[in-house]
């Protein structure tokens, strides 16, 4: 238990030294960002403001210069950069509301610049995406994996180990790519990308998603039995096993009682940790190929139209999305570990 | 009577037990692996350390040579007499180390800066002849490297110390093992290699620890009677551990018997052997193989119960009493002492010391 | 152990031997594309030059997957050197010339060709007058082309299709004509009696113009009219140095080599050539350096210990908690530089922490041995210990990781360059991919502009990957025991 509370507070830890570094990288975009703000209200009050029509416009300029220092020195813009990175992160730490520059949401409260908002409407289609690939891919690779393992160097293993080279080694969006062109294209089975489709109707997206999953699940099967191939495989060089083989108990009882049980934690572990990771980061291309509207795409979006804002509040709610994901899977291994649980 | 070289002085090395960094209890557990160790070890002879595994006999072997960290040293000193030239460096460099009996150095007050003169005059050969031996190294790197560390002599001077150390652990002609790596010598020949890198130096003594406990038994003489005879010609002493009475008997001039961190019986090796006074000490002899085969298969009585209590939780009073049966048998007005206080070295006959209140009474 | 013996022991399986053949022809080819070629200038030309393309092909498959083949022709005429055929009518004090001159050739190519290439360049004397051209092709099943009705010409020199340029008129591409020249509207508006509006879009004019009804190609003798109609004040009394026209054109195949083209007529092969060297420099840089900066952390982190090590593992611990892909991305947007350099040490800066872990862990074991110990023992400093102690045992099982993690360097700039956030100056295959997909070459069924890069990312990677796996349990001490 106590060493789950040390983990806890190393959540914050982390988050706070990465929210550090960015916020240093995008410092000079946030204080960009603010003048401009600032200039905006200036305008409204002042040089827009009926009230002070009357004046001279070298009258009005000088008050808008006045009233521009004034904010820029309470909202503490000419603090040095290190006070200013203080601040950022507070601001991000405490949810502050941020506003992209181009983007707007298109579902939750459609044409805010939220950019929380824009990034929390495109969670779920994320999650909703990999997730069910991965039960897919669950569902595929462990008894791939059980099949590979009995025979190590038979022919399941080697089409295992050679699909997961490849499966690593392929960039995902070009696979993504080849998967459209030959399915929406040439032989038109799936909706291509460009289809139009209502985000807010479950059947449409559900349609969307045929090919996604199949992309996803393809490539994801060859790593994951891999993995879980590696697991069994150290688990059943342990002693235990050899005693119930001596024991005379047939090989697959052996597999399924014996090994899959003590197995079972570092799988769960690794097969969600991937879906986090997917989720954070290895989708962002994937996603953004297929048009599917989730977290990757919003990257792609905000890199094409340079939202600076967008990508910053993207970047720290995934971190703090796999930090607390990790965390999650940390309590789950204990609870599932009879070894660890005792010490 | 010959010169004093070593005199450990309640030496007390404790190993905080790992917890996460945040604690909810800031109390602080140790294993405590030597709690308060006194012998002294002379000019050329072999002292023996012995007692049954986790007892502290290793760590006490490294702590006198300084291997473990002195942060993990919670008490006493260890004192050692280096030879003048060294006495004189470490004298001007740390005096604050030499402010005992004259000549002698408190190896745990030098500066770790400061010590690396020191470690020429005590060495350390181990257990284990296969790891002991750098894997990437060949015989003459591993030999040659203490001269380079300690800058002694040109190339062509360390070839000639090299092959001299080869010739005096008997690993003859040395140029024919030089060139081998550590993987193709037998484990006799690899534990010579280690002998010779210890003796290459010179020291004064070398803390020989379990140095045969890994060989087959056929080498073992070999290895023992090489140890003897770097005694007798170079006049070098030997702190050797074991946990074989038997073997300690045949090789050692003193014998320190040592439980759960402690000393409990002292003195030369055959009368501590064969008259053993401390029940502890009673029940190893009592467990030594018989060597008649005759005899074997009786079934001897081993005066001792229980196990080996954890040496983070040391029972108050005589660390030995749950185990003792000496104690059980005892009237219950006897007891008292044995619960509340621990035992000191008493001398019960010339040279031959034990930490019982049998003989503590008396 | 030495190097011979693993060499020999990766031979031994079958993935090593596979990856360590792709790899030394990938080695020699980098080698070679560097050496033997000139690269800076090809790259430059490559990537910042899209005139050297012009007379390529545009959006051609590879030649081996293209059963029916354009024929490419070459012809070119100059009126002065043909028999005109010459009709004159006075009309008052002027004369109406109308002069007719034909060329006729063949094209017997199995298919249309992917693009026609054409000039077309009038001189004419100033006293010429009204001077009307009318240039026209007629194909083997009777039906006419126009390239041009009635077109006016008053300047001496006209340029009606053709580029002037330094080094004189260059080609023109039928299919890529303005949608407001005369040329191009002469043409769809012939074009459009034969065939369907639709089909011409998918075609393109300098394809449709060897296509009958279906776009189906036509074979057989095309003649190709040039009629220029004029007035002269009083009468000629010879043509010749008057009036001379100059007509060429070109087919453009409608398949390219080994990989074909992309949609500006680069060739993919070369593109594929040209990203080689620069995947090795990248791959290697970025794993090298981090190899080496995460052992060396990895080492001291395991030999201090105490809050030091602490400290020093909550670092990784951070590094590692950073998401990859985002924090190149944020790291290269706000630092406004798309220099690869800067890239590549930007991918350093992230993974360097990964092999931390196992290297510490790696260290803590060495630490323990007697050996390392025995050196303590004989006075050795801690920064010969690390040195010569421990870092040669961790130095194997560093370079198994390194080459294990070349797919993620590679593929991360790969993925960059998908962004758009690479170095404009460097060609690579993620590049590759983006200007396939942003030419929407998915859609438009360019198979080839996207498959043979990624083909080629793919098999750089896994020729390192199997090799990493190779050399795994030959370098893992967790395998190979104490």
């Amino acid at each position: 238990m106590r060493w789950l509370l040390a983990k806890a507070i190393n959540i914050p830890i982390v988050l706070i030294l990465v929210l550090f570094i960015l916020v240093s990288l995008t410092g000079g975009i946030l204080d960009q960002i603010m003048m401009k703000t600032i200039q905006v209200q200036v305008r409204r009050e002042i040089l827009a403001n009926p009230k002070y029509a009357y004046l001279p416009q070298e009258k009005k300029l000088e008050i808008a210069k006045k009233l521009e220092e004034e904010l820029i020195k309470a909202w503490g813009l000419d603090k040095p950069w290190y006070i200013k990175a203080f601040m950022y992160m507070y601001m991000l730490f405490t949810f502050k509301p941020i506003y992209a520059r181009v983007l707007t949401t298109r579902i939750i409260n459609p044409g805010s610049p939220n950019a929380y908002l824009i990034v929390l409407e495109r969670i779920p289609f994320t999650v909703v995406l990999f997730t069910t690939a991965s039960i897919f891919t669950l569902a595929i690779a462990i008894p791939l994996a059980l099949l590979a393992a009995r025979k190590p160097g038979g022919i399941v293993d080697k089409i295992v180990s050679a699909w997961s080279v490849f499966s690593v080694s392929m960039p995902w969006w070009w696979f993504a790519m080849v998967m459209i062109w030959l399915l929406c294209y040439k032989f038109p089975i799936f909706a291509g990308p460009e289809y139009q489709t209502n985000w807010t109707n479950p059947l449409d997206v559900a349609y969307r998603a045929a090919l996604p999953v199949l992309t996803v699940t393809i490539l994801s099967v060859g790593v994951t039995a891999y993995r879980i191939r590696g697991i069994l495989l150290d688990v059943m060089r342990e002693d235990f096993v050899t005693t119930a083989r001596a024991k005379g108990l047939p090989e697959k009882i052996v597999l399924l009682r014996y090994v899959i049980r003590v197995a079972a934690p570092p799988i769960i572990t690794i097969v969600l940790l991937s879906i986090v990771m997917s989720v954070v980061t290895g989708a962002i291309l994937t996603e953004a190929v297929f048009n599917w509207y989730g977290m990757g795409l919003l990257y792609w979006e905000a890199v094409m139209a340079n939202d600076i804002p967008v990508i910053l509040v993207l970047t720290y709610i995934s971190t703090l999305l796999y930090l607390v994901t990790r965390f999650v899977l940390d309590i789950l291994y204990t609870y599932l570990d009879p070894r660890i649980r005792r010490a | 009577m010959p010169e004093k070289i070593l005199s450990v002085r309640g030496l007390k090395v404790w190993f905080p037990v790992k917890r996460a960094t945040l604690s909810l209890r800031p109390k602080k557990l140790f294993v405590r692996a030597v709690d308060g160790v006194y012998f002294d070890v002379y000019a050329g002879e072999v002292f023996c350390l012995a007692g049954e595994s986790g007892c502290g006999k290793t760590t006490t072997g490294k702590a006198v040579i300084r291997l473990i960290d002195e942060e993990f040293v919670r008490g006493g000193k260890v004192w050692f007499k280096p030879s003048p030239e060294v006495y004189k460096i470490i004298a001007s460099r740390a005096p604050r180390a030499v402010r005992g009996e004259e000549g002698f150095v408190s190896i745990y007050d030098v500066p770790g800066r400061q010590f690396k003169p020191l470690r020429r005059e005590m060495q350390i050969v181990f257990q284990d002849p296969f790891s002991s031996l750098n894997p990437r190294y060949r015989v003459r790197q591993i030999l040659e490297e203490p001269l380079i560390i300690h800058r002694i002599g040109d190339k062509e001077e360390r070839l000639e110390k090299v092959r001299k150390a080869l010739m005096a652990v008997k690993l003859t002609p040395p140029e024919e093992f030089m060139e081998r790596f550590p993987h193709q010598l037998s484990g006799g020949q690899r534990q010579r290699v280690a002998i010779a890198r210890a003796l290459i130096l010179n020291p004064r003594f070398i803390v020989a620890d379990e140095i045969v406990s890994m060989l087959d038994v056929s080498i073992r003489a070999e290895i023992l009677e090489l140890l003897l005879d770097l005694r007798d010609r170079y006049g070098i002493a030997f702190i050797f551990i074991t946990h074989d009475l038997a073997l300690a008997k045949h090789v050692c001039d003193r014998i320190a018997i040592m439980y759960l961190g402690k000393i409990v019986e002292i003195g030369p090796a055959d009368r501590v052997i064969d008259n053993p006074l401390h029940p502890y000490t009673r029940a190893l002899v009592a467990a030594i193989p018989e060597p008649d085969p005759r005899n074997r298969a009786k079934i001897r009585e081993v005066p001792i119960k229980g196990e080996v209590p954890s040496p983070i939780n040391i029972p108050k009073g005589c660390r030995f009493r749950p185990r003792c049966v000496v104690y059980d048998s005892l009237p219950e007005e006897e007891k008292s002492s044995c619960e509340r206080e621990e035992p000191q070295l008493v001398e019960v006959e010339r040279d031959h010391y034990v930490a019982c209140w049998l003989y503590g009474r008396r | 152990m030495p190097l011979s013996e693993v060499v020999r022991e990766v031979w031994r399986t079958w993935s090593g031997k596979f990856s360590i053949i792709l790899l030394i022809i990938m080695g020699i080819g980098a080698i070679a594309v560097v050496l033997g070629t000139p690269y800076t200038k090809l790259s430059r030309e490559y990537l910042l030059e899209p005139t050297a393309w012009a007379t390529y092909p545009k959006a051609v498959p590879p030649c081996w997957a293209v059963s029916k083949k354009a024929q490419v022709i070459n012809i070119g005429f100059n009126t002065s050197h043909l028999k005109p055929e010459v009709k004159t009518k006075a009309y008052g004090p002027y004369t109406m010339y109308n002069v007719t001159w034909v060329y006729s050739f063949k094209y017997e190519g199995q298919a249309p060709p992917s693009d026609t290439l054409m000039k077309l360049i009038v001189h004419k004397s100033k006293n010429l007058l009204a001077y009307r051209l009318y240039v026209y092709m007629v194909r083997p099943d009777g039906s006419v082309i126009h390239f041009a009705k009635e077109l006016p010409v008053v300047k001496e020199e006209t340029v009606i299709l053709g580029l002037p340029s330094a080094q004189g008129v260059t080609w023109v591409s039928l299919s890529n004509l303005p949608l407001n020249s005369a040329v191009y509207q002469t043409l769809v508006e012939s074009l459009s009696k034969y065939m369907k509006k639709d089909v011409l879009a998918q075609l393109g004019l300098g394809t449709a113009i060897w296509c009958g009804k279906g776009g189906r190609v036509l074979r057989g003798t095309y003649r190709v009219v040039v009629d220029a109609v004029f007035y002269v004040q009083g009468k000629l009394k010879s043509l010749s140095g008057k009036t001379s026209i100059y007509f060429a054109a070109r087919t453009l195949p409608n398949c390219y080599g080994l990989m074909g083209t992309d949609s500006v007529g680069r060739p993919v092969e070369l593109g594929i050539m040209l990203g080689l060297p620069w995947s090795f420099v990248i791959s290697f840089y970025v794993t090298f350096l981090s190899a080496i900066i995460g052992g060396i952390y990895g080492v001291l982190a395991g030999y201090v210990s105490g809050w030091k090590s602490e400290v020093l593992m909550r670092i990784v611990d951070v590094v590692n908690s950073l998401p990859f892909l985002p924090i190149l991305i944020v790291a290269i947007m706000a630092l406004k530089s798309y220099s690869i350099w800067l890239i590549m040490s930007i991918m350093v800066a992230l993974l360097w922490a990964p092999p931390v872990i196992v290297i510490r862990s790696m260290a803590l074991q060495i630490k323990e041995q007697p050996y390392v110990e025995a050196a303590r023992a004989l006075g050795a400093s801690t920064p010969r210990i690390l040195l010569r102690y421990i870092m040669p045992q961790v130095f194997p099982y560093l370079v198994a990781i390194m080459v294990l993690s070349i797919p993620d360097a590679i593929i991360a700039e790969a993925a960059l360059a998908f962004l758009g956030l690479s170095d404009p100056t460097v060609p690579t295959w993620g590049k590759m991919l983006e200007f396939a997909w942003n030419e929407h070459a998915v859609i438009n069924g360019w198979w080839w502009s996207f498959l043979f890069p990624g083909l080629a990312l793919t098999v750089y990677c896994a020729a390192f990957l199997m090799l990493g796996r190779a050399l795994e349990p030959i370098v893992s001490p967790r395998i190979r025991g104490r």
